[in-house]
C-alpha cells in the first residue's frame, strides 16, 4: 500500500496524525499491524476475533492520537499493544467483539477470506511468531517473547535471564524498534 | 503479508482520520465563533454588504437557513453569482436555479449548514441533483466563500443525502479537485464526483474488479460500489464517443 517510506519515529507519526495527516497514521498502522495480530492471536486462537480486535485496536488508537494522547517511547508498540490488550478484556467482559471504536468512525466490518484466516492462523503458532522475530538477536528476542508476548513481569524476566530490569527493558525496545524498521521495509 | 482484509483495514483508516480532522476544525470554527460573536457578526456585515455592492439581485433566503434559535448559527448569504472560475466548466452552476432547486432535498440539506462558512454562501449557486438511479443518494451542490492566504475563494460543499434515510453529510470540493478526474466522496455503499461540461460518462475502476461505466448527470455521478465498503476507485472521463477527456489545465 505505501508509495514511499516514511522514516519519522512513531512519536512524530502520532503528532502529525493529530495535526491533521492521515497518512501519517496509515505508517504507525503498517509498522506495527503483523505484531498487535500477532499478540491477540496468540491469546484469542481465533483468526476472525483476533483480525476483529486488530481494526478495535487501531481504531481506538487512531480516536486516542486525534485527542493528543502519545505513546510515551520512540515506538507505539508498547501503547498499541496496551491498547490491543484492553481491547481484548473489554471483548471478554461483554462476551463479543468490541466495536465501539469503530462505529464511531463509521468504519465497516470487513470479512476474512479462508486464505486469510490460514494466515492469521499460522501466525500464531509458534513457529510463525518466531519467523517474525527471526531477524532479531537471540537476547532481543528472548526478552521480547518474554514479555510482549507471555506477559511475563520485568523482575521475573531479568531474574530468568540473569540480568538487570534496566537491560530487559532496553532489549525489548530494541527489539520492538527492529520489528518496526522491519515492518517498514516490508509494507 | 499481503492480505486484503488489512489493507482495507488501512485504507478505512485513513478515511476515518480525514474524517476525525476535519471533526476537529470544524469544533474549532465553532469555538472560535462563540467566543468572538461582536467579531463575526462584524465580517459577516462586512461580507454581506461587499456581496450587494456586486450582485444584481438578492440572495435566496430559506427560513431553513435564516430562522435559526441561535442568530450564530445563521450563515452569511451572498446574492452575487458563481464565480466564472466555477461556471467556465460546470454547467449546472450557469443554468438558472429552478423550482426544483429550491426544493425539499436542498431545504434538508440546509438545516445543517450553520456558522461554518463565514465567508458566506451563495444561496442563488445552489443546486440539487438527483440521478436516475431512485435508490442512489441526491447531491445538493452549496457554492460558499472561503478566506485563503491569498484572498477570497469561492468552493463547493456538497451534501449527499444517505440512502438509508439518515440525513446525510457534506464534503468540501476545492477547485483544484474539481480539476480532476477523482471520487468526491461516498454515502452508504455510493460513491459520487464532478466532471466538466463535455464529459457525458465516466469509467470507475476498483482494484481487481471489471471497470463500470456511468452516466455523467448535471456534471456529476453517482455509483454503487464494487467493493464494500465503497472504496474509491480510479476515474476517467469519456465524451460522448467513449474518448477519455484530460484533466483541466
Amino acid at each position: 500500500m505505501a508509495l514511499m517510506r516514511d522514516d519519522r519515529p512513531d512519536q512524530d507519526l502520532l503528532s502529525a496524525t493529530r495535526r491533521g495527516n492521515a497518512e501519517a497514521f496509515a505508517e504507525i498502522y503498517r509498522r506495527h499491524y503483523r505484531l498487535v495480530l500477532a499478540y491477540l492471536i496468540r491469546r484469542v486462537r481465533d483468526p476472525e476475533l483476533a483480525a476483529d480486535l486488530t481494526a478495535e485496536t487501531f481504531a481506538r488508537a487512531l480516536l486516542a492520537a486525534h485527542k493528543g494522547r502519545q505513546a510515551r517511547n520512540d515506538t507505539a508498540a508498547p501503547w498499541l499493544l496496551g491498547i490491543a490488550r484492553h481491547t481484548m478484556l473489554d471483548s471478554i467482559r461483554q462476551g463479543q467483539a468490541e466495536d465501539r471504536a469503530r462505529r464511531r468512525l463509521g468504519m465497516q466490518t470487513v470479512a476474512l477470506s479462508d486464505e486469510e484466516v490460514d494466515m492469521i492462523a499460522e501466525i500464531g503458532s509458534n513457529d510463525g511468531l518466531m519467523r517474525l522475530a527471526r531477524e532479531l538477536p537471540v537476547k532481543q528476542r528472548d526478552a521480547l517473547i518474554a514479555r510482549v508476548i507471555d506477559e511475563r513481569d520485568y523482575p521475573e524476566i531479568a531474574e530468568e535471564l540473569q540480568c538487570s530490569e534496566i537491560v530487559v527493558r532496553q532489549r525489548v525496545s530494541r527489539a520492538l524498534s527492529i520489528l518496526r524498521d522491519r515492518a517498514g521495509d516490508t509494507a | 503479508m499481503n492480505a486484503e482484509y488489512f489493507d482495507t483495514l488501512e485504507q478505512q483508516l485513513v478515511l476515518a482520520s480525514e474524517r476525525l480532522s476535519n471533526e476537529h476544525v470544524e469544533r474549532r470554527h465553532r469555538r472560535w465563533v462563540g467566543r468572538r460573536p461582536l467579531v463575526v457578526a462584524l465580517v459577516a456585515m462586512m461580507c454581506a454588504s461587499t456581496a450587494f455592492a456586486v450582485s444584481d439581485q438578492a440572495p435566496w433566503s430559506p427560513p431553513e437557513l435564516t430562522l435559526r434559535a441561535n442568530p450564530e448559527d445563521v450563515p452569511p448569504l451572498i446574492g452575487a453569482p458563481t464565480p466564472t472560475s466555477l461556471t467556465s466548466f460546470l454547467g449546472v452552476l450557469r443554468t438558472p436555479q429552478s423550482e426544483a432547486d429550491r426544493g425539499a432535498v436542498t431545504r434538508d440539506a440546509l438545516k445543517f449548514f450553520n456558522g461554518g462558512t463565514p465567508g458566506g454562501i451563495r444561496s442563488n449557486g445552489i443546486r440539487s441533483i438527483v440521478f436516475p438511479d431512485s435508490k442512489a443518494p441526491a447531491l445538493v451542490v452549496v457554492p460558499y466563500d472561503e478566506q485563503t492566504a491569498t484572498g477570497s475563494e469561492t468552493k463547493l460543499a456538497v451534501w449527499v443525502t444517505d440512502p438509508t434515510g439518515a440525513a446525510g453529510g457534506t464534503v468540501r470540493a476545492t477547485l483544484d479537485s474539481l480539476r480532476r478526474p477523482v471520487v468526491t466522496g461516498s454515502s452508504g455503499e455510493y460513491v459520487f464526483g464532478f466532471a466538466p461540461d463535455g464529459v457525458t460518462h465516466v469509467r470507475l475502476t476498483w482494484p481487481d474488479q471489471a471497470p463500470i461505466e456511468v452516466p455523467v448527470t448535471r456534471n456529476a455521478f453517482m455509483a454503487r460500489a464494487a467493493t464494500n465498503p465503497p472504496l474509491f476507485p480510479t476515474v476517467t472521463w469519456l465524451d460522448a464517443d467513449g474518448k477519455t477527456v484530460p484533466a483541466l489545465d
